[in-house]
């Protein structure tokens, strides 16, 4: 659930931060007055470095093993940051080639352009997926690397579960939500629709006559019914 | 050898609310517990003793809780005689006249199954110390075959009926031995047992025969016109049928009130994130820089903080890491 809420308000932080809407929009954070993306990524490496110490606290048991993978997992991190900066970079890049129309979005449309409404509409769909994606190469890298004298398949199969249960909700999210949002606009107030029209009549209705013919033939040939419904095959295949 | 004088339906199921609504009339309660531990009902064949008040009620059956059987009319509240002395009559006839009476004389499984050794193979009852395992090993050099009618409403037993009618016009339907029946398939399981009863011989090779025959017997005529529980009155002008309309009626409307806005809602719920989101990035746009600032730091901040615990929570659980240095747990590993 926690690494879900963050799925879903990163992207949220993002819009509220003025990604792309105002990219001369800096926030200052620890001295520094940096865009949101930035403190974005940065509270993403900060977060995970942060929770890996308290766990180092939380089990002084263990101290040593999880020092000795220290290293490994702020290399892992600082590369799963480098590919939610990726996801997010895809995500924008996908959203130029929606079709740029402002009534993708259900409110507030005018309010933005349509490059940023674009955008927007696109990390509601995606930008949960890809931040749950970007912790499953975390685990998928540190299970890869990390060091530990047993209980390797344990681990892998921890941080399987651990990510299947936060990629997949996210994964039918961004389903779910595609559909939702983008097919009502494919199929409304298209185009192609209107254009397709006139052909796509006839084609369904001579495919309707070729699979009813076939079907016929199948029933009378190969139908073990009685005589009467024979007959009554035969009729339905004249009519046709 | 074969099941020419008895069937015997042993209907397993789990204490449902049907039995425990059949105890509770029958105020039974010192025996309440027993219920929970109702393992079978069982559905004797019937003695063709006129005098019998139950012959052919449905109600006949058999209850074995803690390895004592209890007759189900007991239960009903219907105060019968003490009449569940086993026969001393023809061999075989064991079961067949054990049908009424507050509480059997079977006190314990081997008395069971000695009665219904006695009932299938006639008068050669085992008489053994070890009861349970010179019956095992007796009857399992004997080939014996069950006939079993799974469950599925009314689907079961018609099906089960087809099943019945060819195995009859093949003459293996007396071959069987016992017949266990489930739900569905206790419906036509009941019928076929009833059908048996209420013949005088309860010569089931003679059910059998009337069985296989091609045209529809009044038995099978008789099962198809009162099967339809639904309706049992069809036509437009029928109550049974309006009814029936009215009840399909209700119940889908009750459903769709339930699940439309259900679906409703799961629609509109990436409506609603993408009109939250549109709503953030137009005051992001729009409002004070300040607010949006604000907005963007405290949501960021509580997305870190899932992260982190999120983080913190996958590393500390992680099973190399949580038990690594204990000795037991290594020795476990």
């Amino acid at each position: 659930m926690p690494l879900l809420l963050w799925a879903a308000l990163a992207p949220l932080v993002l819009v509220a931060g003025g990604y792309k809407l105002q990219p001369e929009l800096k926030f200052q954070m620890f001295g520094e007055s940096q865009p949101i993306l930035f403190w974005l990524l940065a509270f993403n490496f900060g977060a995970k470095i942060v929770g890996y110490v308290i766990a180092l606290m939380t089990n002084p048991r263990n101290f040593f093993l999880y020092l000795r993978n220290f290293l490994t997992w702020v290399i892992v991190v600082a590369v799963a940051t480098g590919a939610l900066w990726f996801a997010i970079s895809v995500i924008e890049e996908l959203s130029t080639r929606l079709p740029a129309k402002s009534h993708l979005l259900m409110s507030a449309g005018a309010a933005l352009n349509e490059q940023v409404a674009a955008v927007v509409f696109a990390l509601s769909i995606l930008g949960p997926l890809g931040a749950t994606l970007a912790h499953l190469l975390l685990s998928a890298l540190y299970v890869g690397f990390r060091h530990a004298d047993f209980q390797d398949d344990a681990d892998r199969e921890w941080l399987a579960r651990l990510s299947a249960v936060s990629v997949f909700p996210t994964l039918l999210w961004a389903i779910f939500a595609l559909i939702c949002l983008f097919l009502p606009f494919v199929f409304i107030d298209n185009e192609w629709l209107h254009k397709l029209a006139p052909t796509l009549g006839p084609t369904i209705d001579t495919l309707g006559k070729v699979f009813g013919v076939i079907s016929g033939f199948v029933a009378v040939l190969g139908g073990s019914g009685s005589g009467p419904s024979k007959v009554l095959a035969y009729l339905a295949l004249l009519a046709r | 050898m074969f099941l020419k004088s008895a069937i015997r339906t042993t209907v397993s199921f789990r204490c449902d609310a049907t039995i425990r609504r059949l105890w509770r009339k029958a105020d039974f309660s010192p025996q309440a517990d027993r219920v929970h531990e109702c393992m079978q009902v069982s559905t004797p064949v019937q003695t063709c003793d006129e005098k019998s008040p139950h012959r052919g009620n449905a109600a006949d059956r058999l209850f074995y809780c803690n390895n004592t059987a209890y007759d189900r009319s007991f239960m009903m509240g219907e105060t019968m005689a003490f009449r569940d002395k086993l026969s001393a009559g023809a061999a075989g006839s064991g079961v067949r006249n054990f049908i009424v009476g507050e509480k059997s004389t079977f006190k314990t499984t081997d008395d069971v199954l000695r009665a219904e050794y006695d009932a299938i193979w006639g008068g050669d009852t085992l008489r053994h110390e070890n009861f349970e395992a010179a019956y095992r090993k007796n009857v399992q050099e004997k080939k014996q075959a069950a006939l079993c009618l799974s469950g599925g409403g009314i689907r079961s037993a018609a099906f089960s009926l087809g099943v019945l009618q060819v195995l009859a016009q093949r003459g293996l339907l007396t071959q069987f031995h016992y017949l266990s029946t489930v739900s569905g398939g206790g419906y036509i399981g009941g019928w076929l047992s009833r059908w048996i009863a209420k013949d005088c011989k309860q010569d089931a090779a003679a059910v059998e025969t009337e069985l296989a025959r091609r045209d529809e017997i009044f038995q099978v005529s008789s099962l198809r016109a009162n099967s339809n529980f639904l309706t049992p009155k069809t036509g437009l002008t029928s109550a049974d049928t309006w009814t029936g309309i009215l009840l399909w009626v209700r119940n889908v409307l009750l459903n769709w009130t339930v699940f439309i806005p259900a679906l409703f809602f799961g629609v509109l719920a990436p409506n609603l994130y993408l009109a939250l989101m549109t709503w953030v990035a137009a005051l992001a746009q729009n409002q004070a820089t300040l607010f949006s600032q604000d907005l963007a730091v405290v949501l960021l901040w509580i997305a870190t903080l899932g992260l982190t615990i999120a983080t913190w929570q996958g590393v500390r659980n992680m099973p190399s890491h949580r038990t690594g240095a204990d000795p037991s747990s290594r020795a476990i590993g």
